[in-house]
């Protein structure tokens, strides 16, 4: 790319983000939905591109949906963002909640279909020695030998959700440690990526994929995926997407260019990224932007006068 | 320069930067993690069942080199992996075996850092690449941590390679032989090939009777046998092939069993009249030798002129046993013609045996009378000393002159013996002195009083108050003596037992005198010490006794051991710390000198 749009699409994160938190611990998550996604996509437009946003996560009358074109500018680029991963976890005021953006060439970003995914994300030092074929013992296994540490000293990030209940007993049974996340599997993808964890296993979106794959283009790392679907509708959903069911997806299938930017920022206290923090006049989010083709990454703290230039 | 003047001069090139580069990795080594035992007296079967737990080293190892994170709870789960040699799952206790394998791994890199090592020895040739890679911290192919089997295995093989790693020295303080039935037993563990190579052996005063028996001293093959018919260890001698029929029909028949009065030990009435007439037949041996040797200044030890003076004056209400048929009142010291037969024969069973040969050849060849191990000076017992705090001088000779000396005496006469020739009178005969002679480096007291102890109801006089070495060595200006007479930084010794149950203490608050003698034989405290020096640490251990180790199989846990803590260091201790390190850097400054000057 010609131009580092992460810088751009940090707005957007942090407006979302700015107005989630907002509606935090309210009880209300549809409304705290909306209300960020509204912001999201206020933000996207200021980007001076002509986007195309692959791929809405959620679909429901309820909800707000994202347009499918967002920008003000001439550049054809393909856009995927979340507004906020994990909403009803901050309505309860819980945390690990966040917003994420992604920006690349068109075509280079895949649209999945919204399904279950099985998934796989390990941090760049097992880059390849892991499979999702293989048991998640063998995987926790692999990647400790891979980081020189102990199986006992691993962490595995895994949503808590009754679907993970068996892998959990496994990764119990190796003895590895278990980090159990109410919701973000993004935020829990980034963790491992970074260091904070050590991998991600589980059944998440299977668009949350795109933007994991987005995020390793950036800071390196490695995922294996499998869509699963529930019903012959999901099965046509994959034909359509011209994927072949049962086929492992790696980042290479989802983002197959280097040129993206990644940008994130936190609504609640995350695995990976601060919460916003209100102040008197303002407040503070924590943020972080990402290229692919420099391979840089910025932590980003930033104060926001609402008193100056209100965004809201 | 030509070609051949080039060539020779890479070859030198080559064999200087060898040998730097070996003193290098040397200087960079951990002190060999070294076991200390002490007066065994044999006690086979508890030498080999404590031996076998590695004296609590194991434990202490994988202390040092696992993270400091992992519990107590785990550390024993490894160190009992380790003992029995194969994966345990246990419950309450989840360790996976990638998660073993790589702490053993661990452990094995701990105690090989920095040392040249062959896994050839350790293990077998089919895992022994892996290994090697795995300790080189290189990728290993996954089947060896994800197939159960493959794993268990390997985790078998490198428990067998850490307890063949675990211990670089054996450091035996002597007093192998007497008391229990089983020194044989002990030497021949000693004596093998998984522990040859790894023990350092300082002769004790048991062990000198002997080797001084064993050359034909004949006073002490009296004293040997005497001993030995004391506490009943015929098992011992037939072991051995001795033949005592002569002894034991010559002493029936002269000392019925209602006529052993004295204090006689044995248990049998058979064991009861050999022991009398070892004891007269040495008590007249040790005369003649006495008055051939005026120099050693033993004359008030001439005990049988003082039995045959009590027996012809009538004086016997001081003696327990007034029964002797053999001693001449006019001529008391003479052997008679029984007693001379049963001492040759005796004799030539001594200095021929081949199986016994076989036992002390490891004494004469492995054993010194004094060894320095990196800081560490090992004596059996003393080195001898006067009331004033001066080193005693004993045949013009003092201090290390003095155990050089005696040191070259024995392998002097242990040569002879071993070729089967004649050894040097004097050096036969130092044997004696050295088994109980006041300024003997292996006795420590004014006298031996057998001979009161045998036949004297006085017990005032049965007495055997020690010398000045334990009094000494309380002084700071003795023990600065000793270091500097020895280029040592401390003295470890045994010879008279410490029990720690009375709150004694096996090292002194300096940490300089270490008496590692914690009575092992059933006759003293049946417990006995070890000290261990890990590159870390320092430490005394004070063994279970039979009675606690036997608990402890009942209830399947581990023998319990008591640590006593008498140094640790911040960093593991290396060779560069020691006093070796002088030697070899002035040989490093040397061959960098040779490697420059071929480069000019």
């Amino acid at each position: 790319m010609d131009k580092n749009f992460g810088m751009e699409l940090v707005r957007a994160t942090e407006l979302a983000a700015l107005t989630a938190a907002l509606h935090q611990g309210q009880g209300k998550p549809v409304e705290l939905l909306n209300a960020s996604r509204e912001s999201l996509i206020r933000g996207l437009n200021r980007i001076n591109v002509k986007g195309r946003l692959v791929i809405d996560r959620l679909k429901g009358e309820e909800f707000v949906q994202l347009p499918v074109e967002v920008g003000s500018g001439q550049v054809d680029m393909d856009l995927t963002a979340v507004a906020v991963e994990g909403f009803e976890a901050t309505a309860q005021g819980k945390n690990n909640a966040a917003s994420y953006a992604a920006i690349a060439k068109p075509g280079n970003l895949r649209p999945l279909p919204r399904m279950w995914m099985n998934m796989l994300v390990v941090p760049q030092e097992a880059h390849g020695l892991v499979s999702i074929d293989q048991s998640p013992i063998i995987n926790i296994k692999r990647v400790a030998r891979a980081l020189g540490k102990y199986t006992e000293n691993v962490t595995v990030c895994v949503l808590d959700v009754p679907r993970h209940q068996e892998l959990i007993a496994q990764i119990l049974e190796c003895g590895a440690r278990i980090k159990r996340l109410e919701a973000g599997e993004i935020s829990g993808a980034l963790a491992a990526l970074t260091g904070t964890a050590d991998l991600f296993m589980g059944i998440g979106l299977a668009p949350d994929a795109v933007m994991i794959s987005a995020a390793i283009r950036c800071l390196g790392g490695y995922l294996e995926g499998r869509l699963q679907p529930t019903s012959e509708m999901q099965k046509e959903q994959i034909k359509s997407c011209k994927l072949k069911e049962g086929a492992v997806l790696r980042v290479e299938n989802l983002v197959p260019t280097q040129e993206v930017s990644f940008a994130a920022t936190g609504i609640t206290h995350g695995e990976f990224l601060g919460g916003v923090r209100f102040t008197r006049n303002g407040a503070v989010t924590h943020s972080f932007v990402a290229r692919g083709e420099s391979r840089t990454f910025r932590r980003m703290e930033t104060t926001h006068f609402f008193d100056h230039v209100p965004v809201f | 320069m030509n070609i051949s003047a080039a060539k020779s001069g890479f070859q030198q090139l080559d064999q200087l930067s060898q040998r730097l580069l070996e003193i290098e990795g040397t200087l960079g080594s951990n002190i060999p993690s070294t076991l200390w035992i002490s007066d065994l007296h044999g006690e086979g079967d508890r030498f080999k069942s404590i031996l076998r737990g590695r004296f609590g080293m194991l434990y202490q190892t994988c202390k040092e080199a696992l993270p400091k994170t992992f519990s107590v709870q785990k550390l024993q789960y490894l160190v009992r992996v380790i003992r029995k040699q194969r994966y345990l799952a246990e419950a309450g206790l989840t360790m996976d075996r990638q998660d073993v394998i790589l702490c053993l791994a661990e452990v094995i890199k701990y105690k090989l850092e920095g040392m040249a090592h062959d896994l050839g020895g350790m293990v077998k040739a089919e895992y022994r690449p892996w290994v090697g890679r795995l300790l080189a911290g290189r990728a290993v192919p996954d089947p060896v941590f994800e197939e159960p089997l493959i794993a268990e295995r390997f985790i078998g093989e490198l428990c067998r390679a850490i307890k063949k790693v675990l211990v670089d020295r054996i450091m035996v303080l002597g007093d192998i032989w007497d008391r229990g039935a089983q020194p044989d037993k002990i030497i021949r563990i000693l004596a093998s090939k998984d522990y040859a190579a790894m023990v350092r052996l300082v002769y004790g005063n048991h062990d000198v009777l002997w080797m001084g028996a064993a050359v034909g001293n004949r006073c002490l093959i009296a004293e040997a046998m005497r001993i030995t018919c004391r506490y009943d260890h015929f098992e011992l001698m037939s072991r051995l092939g001795f033949n005592l029929s002569r002894l034991l029909e010559f002493a029936v028949k002269t000392y019925p069993v209602e006529k052993c009065t004295g204090a006689i030990k044995a248990k049998t009435a058979e064991g009861r009249a050999m022991e009398k007439a070892l004891s007269v037949i040495q008590f007249k041996l040790e005369d003649h030798l006495i008055g051939e040797h005026p120099e050693y200044e033993m004359g008030h030890r001439r005990s049988i002129h003082d039995l045959a003076a009590r027996l012809s004056l009538g004086e016997s209400s001081d003696l327990n046993d007034h029964f002797f048929p053999t001693i001449d009142l006019a001529a008391p010291a003479s052997l008679t013609a029984e007693e001379a037969a049963v001492m040759d024969d005796l004799e030539q069973q001594f200095l021929h045996n081949v199986q016994l040969k076989r036992l002390l050849q490891f004494f004469f060849e492995r054993g010194h009378t004094y060894y320095v191990h990196y800081n560490l000076l090992n004596i059996h017992a003393l080195v001898p000393s006067t009331a004033d705090g001066e080193f005693e001088e004993f045949l013009g000779l003092r201090g290390k002159a003095l155990l050089d000396f005696i040191d070259a005496s024995i392998k002097r006469a242990g040569k002879a013996y071993l070729t089967g020739t004649e050894p040097q009178v004097a050096d036969r005969a130092l044997f004696f002195y050295l088994w109980c002679g006041p300024k003997s480096p292996f006795f420590g007291k004014e006298a031996m009083k057998t001979f009161e102890r045998y036949y004297r109801k006085d017990k005032e006089c049965q007495k055997e108050p020690s010398l000045f070495w334990k009094t000494n060595m309380q002084t700071d200006a003795f023990k600065q003596k000793m270091l500097k007479e020895f280029n040592a930084q401390r003295v470890i010794f045994g010879h008279t037992p410490v029990d720690v149950t009375k709150g004694k203490k096996m090292a002194s608050e300096d940490g300089v005198a270490i008496n590692i003698d914690g009575g092992f034989a059933a006759a003293y405290y049946n417990r006995g010490h070890a000290l261990v020096h890990t590159p870390l640490q320092l430490y005394g251990v004070i063994l279970p006794t039979p009675e606690e180790m036997k608990e402890a199989n009942t209830r399947s846990e581990s023998v319990p051991l008591l640590i006593e803590v008498i140094d640790s260091f911040d960093r593991p201790l290396k060779i560069k710390d020691t006093f070796r390190a002088a030697e070899l850097l002035a040989e490093k400054k040397s061959i960098l000198a040779q490697i420059r000057a071929l480069g000019e």
